[in-house]
């Protein structure tokens, strides 16, 4: 039954300063659940397949004895591999989450209360980012059972990781909200980022290409990702470490102005 | 007044139920296949398109990568690979699209309609093969033709066709265990991911068994997928590792397990009617 006093204590609206903190954290665990929810499925998984390829191209490659220049092939596929894992991750958290919000119509739980458009931004982006680094930790935990990882420089392995995870959340929160179906994400997914962590030399020394495809390779933010990643366990990179680290940087900035040029603006979400 | 009274043509042709019989079985069966289609159709980018592309892929890291040193056995390490891809890509499909199509009825309940229907449980669970089968020969030949750009094959097309129909159904009928057995989209990942896919990637797949250490080489030949592929291998090359007799064996004998248990299963209501 409703009294007067009651009324007297009902709640009152939260104030926060310039930055609601409490919106964009609570958002951010929303993002943390939704993936720990089916582990299996988010975390167990991709490490599954990453350890998979790992193991093929050992065997295949005859990874053992073989070298790519003075480390063991062993040596050079680990850090590709777990960044493989950690953008194909971060990707796949931030775009299915926007799609699958957008599909079932509880977008409007994001557009409806106080949170501004960098607030939603950074709050998906470390979500993503979290669900990359788990997937890279993991399968790094993974992968030294088998073969001995050392660290080179503990600043290129960390800005590396952390820059590719907020590249790969940023782009996954761009496509999702471009994307109007499953379908749509499932053919970026498929024909873009997966040919892209693949080729972008995972696998081998991108002195390996042709003259033209090296080239092309020196433009690709994926191929930077891979390399300064690599640098930091093994010490050798195939292109520009500085070329890199800058590439990233003014990629990111770069989508995340999109990003939040697009959910300022409400493209595709409040229309 | 209905649209169906107001019109003199429709009302002087009642529609006549069918009649229980053969015919009517095998128009459900055949009805269910073309549902099955139609759901692959909306997934045709991941399914087909994967299958193919993901196919492409692989053969095209592994040429770049084996172009250096080991140049000279490269073209058989292709040609090893190449047909295990079949299994891995164009076959595993099926299993993932039977097995999402049985789990995503289940959710939404649209598996009542079909369990209501006047159709047998043989019926019923033939739709979901003929649908998976067929759709297991398109893929499946059309991975052979992806990789043929990569490596010449020197195809035995009845061997080749044989194992492609034996490992359709084995993995039609897995699909549909896996999505009976199912009651969340973590427990079907866990059975592909983590059970499947690693099973079908080291079943000989990218690696001759009998260049495995005794142990691993042990269990590969515990797996009935080996013979599977090992079978593929034989169409697709006309190299037979093992004789064709046993692959065609045990991969029989286990579509035919699993398609009986399947059966068992269906006709009991497992998961479907409690």
């Amino acid at each position: 039954m409703t009294t007067r006093s009651d009324i007297r204590t009902a709640p009152t609206p939260r104030r926060y300063g310039r930055v609601n903190w409490i919106g964009a954290y609570t958002l951010y665990r929303k993002e943390v659940f939704r993936f720990l929810k089916v582990f299996v499925q988010t975390v167990a998984a991709p490490v599954v397949t990453t350890l998979l390829f790992y193991a093929i191209f050992a065997l295949a490659l005859g990874g053992v004895v073989r070298k790519v220049g003075n480390v063991s092939l062993m040596e050079f596929l680990a850090p590709g591999l777990i960044m493989m894992g950690m953008a194909q991750n971060a990707f796949a958290n931030t775009s299915s989450s926007v799609i699958i919000a957008k599909v079932q119509g509880n977008i409007v739980d994001l557009l409806m209360p106080p949170l501004a458009p960098v607030e939603i931004a950074a709050a998906y982006v470390a979500g993503g980012v979290t669900r990359g680094i788990l997937v890279g930790l993991a399968t790094a935990a993974a992968i030294l059972f088998f073969v001995p990882l050392s660290i080179h420089s503990v600043f290129f392995v960390a800005y590396h990781a952390l820059m590719a995870t907020v590249m790969l959340s940023l782009l996954g929160l761009i496509g999702g909200i471009w994307a109007e179906k499953f379908d749509h994400m499932a053919a970026v997914t498929n024909f873009i980022i997966t040919p892209l962590t693949f080729l972008s030399g995972t696998f081998y020394s991108v002195d390996r290409l042709p003259p033209t495809f090296l080239w092309l390779a020196h433009l690709n933010p994926f191929f930077y990702m891979i390399d300064g990643f690599r640098y930091g366990f093994i010490g050798t990179a195939g292109g520009s470490l500085t070329a890199g680290v800058l590439t990233l940087l003014g990629i990111n900035i770069a989508l995340t102005l999109l990003a939040w040029r697009m959910l300022a603006t409400g493209y595709k979400l409040k229309a | 007044m209905t649209a169906a009274e107001g019109n003199p043509l429709r009302a002087e042709v009642p529609l006549a139920p069918m009649r229980p019989g053969l015919a009517m079985e095998l128009r459900g069966a055949l009805a269910i296949a073309y549902r099955e289609w139609l759901f692959a159709r909306r997934f045709i980018v991941e399914s087909v398109g994967g299958a193919l592309f993901s196919t492409a892929l692989y053969l095209l890291v592994f040429t770049v990568a084996l172009g250096g040193g080991m140049a000279a056995d490269a073209g058989s390490v292709l040609k090893h690979i190449a047909p295990g891809l079949i299994a891995v890509f164009g076959l595993q499909m099926v299993a993932q699209m039977t097995g999402a199509s049985v789990l995503i009825s289940k959710h939404e309940h649209s598996i009542s309609t079909l369990l209501m229907a006047p159709l047998s449980p043989a019926a019923l669970l033939g739709g979901y093969l003929i649908g998976g089968v067929s759709m297991g020969l398109v893929t499946g030949a059309g991975v052979s033709v992806v990789a043929s750009l990569f490596v010449a094959p020197h195809p035995d097309f009845w061997v080749l066709g044989l194992f492609l129909v034996l490992g359709a159904f084995m993995l039609s009928a897995l699909g549909v265990l896996v999505g009976l057995w199912a009651q969340r989209w973590d427990q079907f990942s866990f059975i592909m991911d983590i059970i499947i896919s690693p099973m079908m990637m080291l079943s000989g797949t990218f690696v001759s068994v009998s260049a495995l250490p005794g142990k691993w080489q042990a269990l590969a030949y515990l797996s009935p997928l080996t013979y599977l592929i090992s079978g593929l291998r034989h169409g697709y090359t006309g190299e037979a590792e093992l004789p064709l007799a046993l692959t065609a064996g045990v991969s029989a004998g286990v579509a035919i397990f699993l398609v009986s248990l399947a059966m068992l299963l269906v006709a009991r209501g497992w998961r479907l009617k409690d």
